[in-house]
């Protein structure tokens, strides 16, 4: 048995992100429910907010926790902050499910005979979804046509391909726009400790 | 193109998990064995996380409900 099994759930709530991840790999459950104190609100949280749809983001969030238990090499300290991992780890799925449901319903739509052309509208929607005044402030000041695809593209959950169509841009152009959208956010995203 | 050039023009869609299934294979493979590509990806990965961390409210309890059934699903200690 592992040292950190025999700590107290007070003593592991002293414990690094880093060092509960370790404990969680070497199979202390008590190291994952204290990563889910920690971090479980924010992973439920985004997962909420992309998906606007309160059980299926329960059920990511369930899910995005449980294969880390299950398959804890996935997570490497050297890469990316556990948090970062999670949180990649729950946009990603949710992005997966979203896509899954508005492709549902647009078969739907067109079974009924109904306009497909209701999709999410990101743009005005991310406003009230962001809670971060840094984010909010970093990507106002992002040229227009940049922080369109980055918005569309991580907050709308399309792919390049989906925000190309949408904007009518080639699929290079938006890809390059995410590019330096991207590069223009790393001084206020990153330098100011948001991560 | 190159191969390369190729994954290179996808790592920040990919880091905004904007690519298809197939893209993101792609590029995983690619930065699993190109320390360059992996260098380049990595900072893109960083704004993205940060991107996810305006979208959390701080002030959101912990919700226990969740952590019963994620305990459940996680049955007994691996020890």
């Amino acid at each position: 048995m592992q040292d950190s099994a025999l700590l107290s759930m007070a003593a592991m709530a002293d414990l690094s992100d880093e060092a509960l991840a370790a404990g969680a790999a070497g199979g202390d459950h008590g190291a994952l429910e204290t990563i889910y104190q920690r971090h479980g609100a924010a992973v439920l949280g985004l997962a909420r907010r992309v998906l606007r749809n309160p059980a299926l983001a329960e059920e990511v969030a369930q899910e995005v926790f449980v294969r880390f238990w299950r398959d804890p090499g996935r997570f490497d300290s050297q890469r990316a902050p556990l948090r970062a991992f999670l949180l990649r780890d729950t946009h990603g799925r949710a992005v997966d499910l979203l896509r899954t449901e508005i492709a549902r319903r647009a078969r739907e739509e067109r079974d009924q005979a109904q306009s497909s052309q209701e999709v999410p509208g990101p743009e005005q929607e991310v406003w009230a979804s962001v809670r971060s005044d840094r984010v909010r402030a970093a990507l106002q000041k992002l040229p227009g046509e940049e922080r369109e695809a980055v918005v569309l593209a991580f907050y709308g959950g399309l792919t390049y391909q989906e925000v190309a169509r949408r904007l009518g841009q080639p699929e290079g152009t938006v890809k390059s726009r995410i590019r330096r959208g991207l590069e223009h956010l790393r001084g206020p995203l990153l330098q100011e400790g948001v991560t | 193109m190159t191969a390369r050039g190729d994954v290179a023009s996808l790592l920040g869609a990919y880091a905004l998990d904007a690519v298809s299934f197939e893209e993101s294979r792609r590029v995983e493979a690619a930065v699993a064995t190109d320390p360059v590509l992996a260098e380049r990806l990595r900072p893109d990965l960083a704004v993205a996380a940060a991107l996810a961390e305006g979208l959390v409210d701080p002030s959101e309890p912990v919700p226990t409900a969740l952590w019963r059934k994620i305990d459940a699903a996680t049955g007994p200690p691996r020890l």
